[in-house]
């Protein structure tokens, strides 16, 4: 149990979730940009696992929610895939700046 | 400090976040996702040593398995540019660039002022059947509702893909 | 002896003790892969009423393998021109590197087996399927059509049959209460085999490995007559041997995974338990090796379209049915004995 501390695990969280939060402020790929979001999910799943581990009740409950929050996120990536592949299809274009039918 | 729990926790964090300063400077999207597929993969390796081998086994499974496979496609079935940089924007990017840092050093401040009392768990012992009895037990009506909203997506992506004029659609 | 050593405090001696450890598991591998090839070809040769290999090596072609790695490995390396370099080198190292990770859980003997994990079946399929990556990236990465279509079809074959291979096991993990592999094979011990009582999983399971392994009936992947070889196409030298290794490599994971989970692993048939549980192992394994071979020669190929519907209509649907018979039998077994 003197291993590592949880402190840097949930800086490593930080790391991860900062790294998807800038690509999927700045890429114009589409794709990439919902790829960068499943990275800030699984950020937020390693801060659950973390204290499912060391918080201030051990308990299983945060492995449970990571499991859910997965699966989510795999329903997200299936439905996002398929409303890509449907612009795609009238636009020609998987680049996330050009998607603005609803701005003017 | 020196222990070996220690240094795996360093490998597989600078594997996790190399593979994620590759996602942000690669210009080409195969080599972003190929670069990500470290990142999930070490990220199952974080779970193993917080005592959470099934959700190890299941991150490598959706994530690195299917997520980033049916994103491939996604890639492939598109048109790829080589490229995904705007031109021109490069005082927006820094704009975000330190807002994110801002939020990295706010969170940060938090997470260093934090000491956690290691309390005595049991995590490690039968986990994957303390996954089951929590899920069937406690969770049971979330975890039927993942059901349909799994079988929901699963729906939706099929109709969203499907071509309006023609018969067949894309299976996912 | 493998308990104590995964249970003893790291040092520079257990480190030298796992690599060598390592070492003779590779060796024994590479042992198998070249005998299987070997094997693969002499078993063929007398299904269709030839010889096969018999001049290199006696008069069993023993040593004709060992030459044509021999030459693999003295054949120049090419990379096509237009290839996309950094992914064209990295894709054969994603394929064989999982191939080589699942052996670590599979248990040979009671005695004999690497890492003892609470999750071990889960963890075979979840490594394997990294796998997949390594076609698509190789398929993306060499710039030539038909490596691009074997690649895609290597991905919707691998994730479609992914489905029923998991499920199909799920009766086994609740008849034995466990995903450790371990206590599977003890489970065994304590009723009977699992392909008594899990005949339709066995089934299954047996077509979607078939599948799995992209071998004959399902060998879309590299179908040569549409593909000619699918995603390794531009692959020449040692790299096209990694992609043929990881196929091998499977096939033996494969088959020891199919001994433990239907046939009962190291335990030996009765009366006859003095002859020891590494021999009852290898008898059992080259039987399933020798079906797989089998297949090979009995099986035409299946077209692309069937092969999916195949998966999706025929296999997923009877898994689940296997499912729900399988726990309303062990309620039902529980409820009245």
């Amino acid at each position: 149990m003197s291993g590592v501390p949880a402190s840097a695990f949930l800086s490593l969280a930080l790391i991860l979730f900062c790294i998807g939060l800038y690509g999927a402020l700045t890429k114009r790929n589409t794709v990439i940009v919902l790829v960068s979001i499943e990275l800030m999910l699984n950020a937020v799943n390693i801060n659950l696992v973390t204290f499912s581990k060391y918080g201030m009740m051990p308990n299983i409950t945060g492995q449970v929610f990571a499991l859910f929050a997965m699966s989510v996120a795999a329903a997200e990536a299936a439905v996002g895939l398929a409303i890509l592949f449907a612009l795609y299809r009238n636009k020609k274009s998987v680049n996330i700046d050009e998607m603005d039918a609803m701005k003017n | 400090m020196m222990s070996g729990e220690f240094i795996a926790f360093m490998g597989i964090a600078l594997v996790a976040v190399i593979g994620g300063v590759l996602l942000l400077n690669l210009s080409n999207v195969m080599h972003m996702m190929v670069a990500l597929v470290f990142t999930f993969v070490s990220i199952a390796g974080i779970y193993v040593l917080l005592s959470a081998e099934f959700v190890a086994a299941v991150q490598i499974l959706i994530y690195a398995g299917a997520i980033t496979i049916i994103m491939l496609f996604g890639i492939m079935l598109t048109r790829h540019e080589d490229t995904s940089e705007a031109p021109g924007s490069s005082w927006r990017k820094f704009a975000v660039f330190l807002g994110v840092l801002g939020f990295a050093a706010v969170l940060y401040f938090g997470i260093y002022n934090l000491d956690l009392p290691q309390m005595e768990n049991t995590l490690h012992e039968k986990n994957t059947m303390q996954i089951g009895e929590a899920l069937y037990s406690k969770f049971v009506i979330p975890f039927e509702l993942t059901s349909v909203l799994l079988l929901v997506a699963l729906i939706g992506s099929i109709m969203l893909a499907k071509k309006d004029d023609e018969k067949e659609g894309d299976k996912e | 002896m493998m308990e104590e050593l995964l249970h003893s405090s790291p040092g520079l001696v257990n480190f030298g003790i796992f690599f060598l450890l390592g070492t003779v598991l590779l060796l024994v591998v590479l042992g198998f892969v070249t005998y299987a090839i070997l094997a693969e070809r002499k078993v063929l040769g007398f299904m269709q009423n030839r010889m096969g290999p018999n001049q290199l090596g006696g008069k069993w072609g023993l040593l004709q393998t060992a030459a044509d790695v021999l030459k693999l490995l003295l054949k120049e390396d090419t990379i096509p021109k237009l290839a996309d370099k950094p992914l064209f080198i990295i894709a054969p190292v994603i394929a064989f590197a999982p191939s080589f990770m699942v052996l670590a859980t599979i248990p040979f003997t009671d005695k004999l087996q690497f890492a003892d994990i609470g999750v071990g079946l889960l963890y075979y399929i979840a490594i394997s399927g990294l796998t997949t990556i390594g076609a698509v990236t190789a398929g993306w990465a060499s710039n030539n059509k038909y490596a691009l279509l074997g690649g895609m079809r290597a991905a919707a074959q691998m994730i479609s049959y992914e489905i029923p291979l998991v499920m199909s096991v799920l009766g086994i993990i609740l008849l034995s209460g466990s995903l450790n592999l371990n206590d599977i094979v003890a489970a065994q011990a304590d009723t009977a085999w699992f392909i008594f009582l899990q005949p339709v999983a066995f089934f299954v399971f047996l077509i979607a490995a078939t599948a799995e392994l992209t071998r004959v009936p399902f060998d879309l992947v590299e179908a040569e007559s549409e593909l000619i070889a699918g995603f390794h196409v531009e692959y020449s030298g040692f790299r096209w041997a990694f992609f043929m290794l990881s196929e091998y490599v499977y096939l033996f994971a494969m088959s020891a995974l199919v001994t433990i989970l239907f046939f009962g692993g190291w335990l030996p048939l009765p009366f006859l338990g003095f002859i020891p549980g590494a021999i009852w192992f290898a008898l059992k394994f080259s039987m399933v090796v020798f079906i797989f071979i089998w297949f090979r020669a009995t099986f035409p190929r299946l077209r692309a379209d069937h092969l999916m519907e195949f998966g999706w209509k025929v296999l997923v649907p009877i898994a689940l049915a296997n499912i729900f018979l399988t726990a309303l039998g062990k309620e039902l077994f529980e409820y009245f004995f």
